[in-house]
């Protein structure tokens, strides 16, 4: 918005700095009922104090590491830019500001990972994706169609899976889309981090990269620890909306057209103990009034509809995504209101239920999300940004690091290239989730939590690749890195 | 003829009969054909300015036959005749209670004569030959319900030729009335010009006549008389009328035209179209009626307007079917997956792109909405739509 503005009209880096923590303060001062405060918590005198901005001390930053690769946000583009760049032979630090791995994953209770076949049901996109699978399924925590039947249009199939999940059955054929335990995936990342030798600071706040001219140099970070720095020769920004970007220099954009299904924000909570078989019953014999009752709870400020869990030993469990229009996923004020507004409508719609709606009688909230389900945020403005006229023309990039299938028949393939994870203007710095540089459509149609760890998977081999050759981001082999990427069981054409 | 060359000549009708109604791909008319073989259908049909077309010489030509020899189409061509010939020999204990009663067949051709006129042709679906056609869309039938209707008819004549005889063919059939009427009218005619005989028997034949042109005028009259109220009927139910096949006239129109032949059911490669259990009333019972549970209307056929033999459902080349509006979609806000699950199943499946993710300022948030204008009704949202039961995008009938 302002901000983008601002860095498209070509200030200086530093001044864009300086402008921007500005602003950043005013929020936090206003919001305190316009008394400003001190931000800084390291010691040292703040000047100029004013109502309205207050410019900060100069002050010194402890390293706390120096590393090969420092990825900021551990959500589905951090797990795999930082499992791929440590697997890669880097030394690598992932910094997550909650107190979990796995972001909208988990966190965030986007439990869900949609659409890895075509529309003929051939798998393409595997590898991390599909590790974190497997492994779930060792646990039993994750469910999906059997292999057997994806692509397959058999009417009663489609009804079955359809009936089981709408992920499941995306038009008329069946596909590979997984349910899956929010929390095992924590667990199993944690684990997956540990094994590949990742550095992990939780409760760590990735605030600014450290810039010298257009080079990122590294990150700093804020926690319980106070303010830090970690140095590195790579910095991945995977905090979904781009967070470092504005401090970085980068241009970005912000605008989502209100119709698209990222302008959303999400309040996902699970509802627990639900009589589901009594719930069928109920549909299936009264679907006139259960749909009546659905409107009656639509205008209380409800939301109607679930999904169902679908995981072993979870056959009284459903999940409810409401959707909230919002003027930005990234301000603050915005994120407190839809936070407090999706509280309140959850207890609305489960009272309701719990009310009029058979099966739900003894029914309980059992969990909400612990971090709002964002859809979008800033994009950043790439070496090459990938619009809608590239999926309809089926563009075949020669840096494809990633193929994206779309239910849409017309468009059923996508190809990312290397260079929309790559900053224009800006040198050792890789944008690895949903802030990739992209049109506000194909943003929508390719941000979900796959997509976010294939982007990721491709920078942090990218990453390891340039530091191990010496080589600068933008100059790496590319047929080395789809053969190294290939290597890890990613699926690229050819 | 023999009775043993005619009776060769019977089971060869029959099994052409069979022939033209086993679902061969190649032969879409055949169906249509035979259900034109009747001559009560093809001339209730033309009466009420429904279907004329090549296959209507068919039932002429037996007309015209049904002149000169009487009720020769019965006993040398019709199917139905034979198989229920085949079980009147059964030995179940035949009460002849009907063989003082008057033959009813008479005024059911009345009636339909009549309501014809108005375009509402009353019991065209009594004809025997829609009965066997219906029993052959079995094979098209999906659940039980859809099973018992396509055989209800020919199970009601079995069961009435094996407990009373020949009581249909005799007294009820409209198509061998039909025949006896033709036949009474060729004989009239052939009289006319032949001599005068003695004055008693004139006389007698004369009264007979007077009562009988009585009779035949008040049925005509009836039959107007309630295809009237019948059409009334209609026209206050087409609010709530089910949805129709593509190319269905008017609905007030489509219950008295329709002859429940199965055709357009079995011809339908989606199987959207079923027999209606009473949606559309008493008047519209067994009509077919369009429903999009599990599937949609291709917009690569059209085969259900082809098949029709009454004109029930017209004709329509592809273009004009798909430019046929079935009923509109619309999406319910408070049922919709959008908000709960990012579900977009309609928008991709709907083949005229009309539906699109619209903002609502008022309610702040955006929901997929559909436009009428692009709208045909076919069904392909609602048949993805994943809501099981409940359905957010349906399709419902619109006012013309």
């Amino acid at each position: 918005m302002a901000l983008s503005e601002e860095a498209k009209n070509g200030m200086t880096r530093r001044e864009f700095f300086k402008n921007s923590a500005i602003k950043g303060t005013t929020a936090v001062a206003l919001g305190a009922g316009g008394m400003a405060i001190p931000v800084s918590a390291q010691p040292g005198k703040s000047k100029q104090i004013s109502a309205k901005t207050i410019t900060e001390a100069a002050r010194q930053t402890r390293v706390c590491r120096t590393a090969d690769v420092v990825v900021v946000g551990g959500g589905p583009g951090g797990i795999g830019a930082a499992l791929a760049a440590a697997r890669s032979g880097a030394n690598t630090v992932l910094i997550e500001r909650y107190e979990h791995l796995g972001g909208m994953g988990t966190g965030g209770l986007v439990t869900i990972i949609p659409s890895m076949t075509d529309i003929h049901g051939k798998q393409q996109i595997a590898g991390i994706t599909q590790e974190w699978i497997k492994r779930l399924d060792a646990r039993g925590a994750a469910d999906y169609p059997k292999k057997e039947h994806w692509g397959s249009r058999d009417k009663k199939l489609v009804e079955y899976y359809k009936n089981r999940s709408p992920f499941y059955a995306t038009g008329n054929s069946v596909g590979y889309s997984a349910h899956i335990d929010a929390e095992i995936s924590k667990c199993l990342f944690q684990d997956m981090m540990k094994e590949a030798g990742v550095k992990t600071y939780l409760h760590s706040w990735g605030t600014e990269p450290i810039m010298e001219g257009n080079k990122a140099k590294g990150v700093i970070f804020e926690s319980k620890s106070g303010r830090q720095a970690v140095l590195a020769k790579v910095v991945i920004d995977s905090t979904g909306d781009g967070d470092l970007l504005p401090y970085a220099g980068a241009r970005f954009e912000t605008h989502i057209d209100k119709t698209l299904r990222s302008a959303n924000l999400s309040f996902s909570y699970w509802i627990d103990n639900v009589n589901l078989k009594r719930y069928e019953e109920y549909k299936k014999a009264n679907a006139g009034a259960l749909a009546e009752k659905m409107r009656e709870v639509r205008k209380l400020g409800g939301t109607a509809g679930f999904l169902t869990s679908n995981l072993r030993n979870q056959e009284n469990v459903v999940w409810c995504f409401p959707r909230y229009a919002n003027k930005s996923q990234y301000d603050v004020e915005e994120l407190t209101r839809v936070e407090f507004l999706g509280r309140k409508e959850m207890l609305i719609t489960h009272d309701f239920y719990k009310k009029h709606v058979p099966g739900f009688e003894k029914s309980f909230i059992v969990l909400s999300n612990s971090q709002l389900g964002t859809r979008g945020g800033r994009r950043v403005v790439g070496d090459y940004v990938v619009t809608e006229k590239d999926m309809k023309t089926k563009t075949l990039f020669k840096d494809t690091i990633a193929i994206f299938p779309n239910a849409d028949g017309k468009n059923p393939l996508m190809y990312m290239p290397y260079r929309c994870l790559i900053p224009r203007n800006v040198n050792n710095m890789l944008v690895a989730c949903r802030a990739f540089s992209s049109d506000a459509v194909i943003n929508d149609t390719f941000n979900l939590i796959h997509h976010c760890v294939c982007l990721g998977q491709a920078a942090g081999t990218a990453a390891a690749q340039s530091i191990r050759s010496g080589v600068d981001l933008r100059k790496i082999d590319i047929g080395a890195l789809q053969a190294s990427l290939k290597k890890q069981g990613v699926i690229l054409p050819g | 003829m023999t009775n043993k060359g005619r009776m060769y000549v019977r089971v060869g009708c029959f099994l052409l009969a069979t022939l033209l109604l086993l679902p061969f791909p190649f032969w879409m008319d055949g169906s249509r054909v035979f259900v034109h073989a009747s001559s009560f259908i093809t001339m209730g049909t033309i009466l009420a300015g429904g279907t004329i077309w090549v296959g209507s010489i068919l039932g002429l030509a037996f007309a015209a036959i049904a002149l000169v020899r009487k009720r020769w189409f019965c006993r040398h061509i019709c199917p139905v005749g034979l198989i229920l010939d085949t079980v009147s020999g059964t030995k179940l204990p035949v009460r002849i209670w009907w063989r003082r009663s008057p033959a009813i067949g008479k005024y059911i051709v009345f009636l339909t004569a009549g309501g014809a006129l108005l375009g509402y042709p009353l019991f065209l679906w009594m004809d025997p030959l829609a009965f066997l056609n219906n029993a052959f869309s079995v094979y098209g039938a999906t659940g039980v319900v859809s099973v018992l209707a396509s055989l209800s008819g020919m199970v009601v004549l079995l069961l009435l030729t094996m407990t009373s005889g020949d009581l249909w063919c005799a007294r009820i059939c409209p198509l061998g009335a039909t025949q006896d009427l033709l036949e009474n009218f060729g004989s009239f005619c052939r009289n006319l010009r032949k001599p005068k005989r003695t004055e008693s028997g004139e006389t007698a034949a004369q009264g007979n006549a007077v009562w009988a042109a009585r009779r035949m005028f008040l049925a005509v009259a009836a039959g107007l008389g309630s295809s009237l109220v019948a059409r009334k009927i209609g026209e206050a139910r087409s609010d709530r009328a089910p949805l129709r096949p593509p190319g269905a006239i008017r609905e007030d129109e489509f219950t008295g035209l329709c002859l429940r032949c199965g055709n357009c059911m079995r011809a339908c490669p989606s199987r959207i179209i079923h027999p209606d259990k009473g949606q559309s009333g008493v008047l519209g019972f067994l009509s077919p009626v369009v429903r999009f549970e599990r599937d949609y209307c291709r917009n690569d056929c059209n085969a259900c307007t082809a098949v029709c033999p009454s004109g029930a459902l017209q004709g329509l080349s592809l273009e004009q079917k798909n430019r046929y509006v079935i009923g509109k979609a619309s999406v319910d806000p408070s049922l919709c997956l959008w908000g709960v699950s990012e579900c977009q199943a309609c928008i991709g499946s709907c083949p005229y792109e009309a539906i699109k993710i619209q903002w609502y300022e008022e309610a702040y948030e955006s929901f997929p909405t559909v436009d009428p204008s692009k709208c045909n009704g076919c069904g392909a949202c609602e048949a993805v739509c994943p809501t099981g039961d409940l359905k957010a995008v349906k399709v419902s009938k619109t006012k013309d």
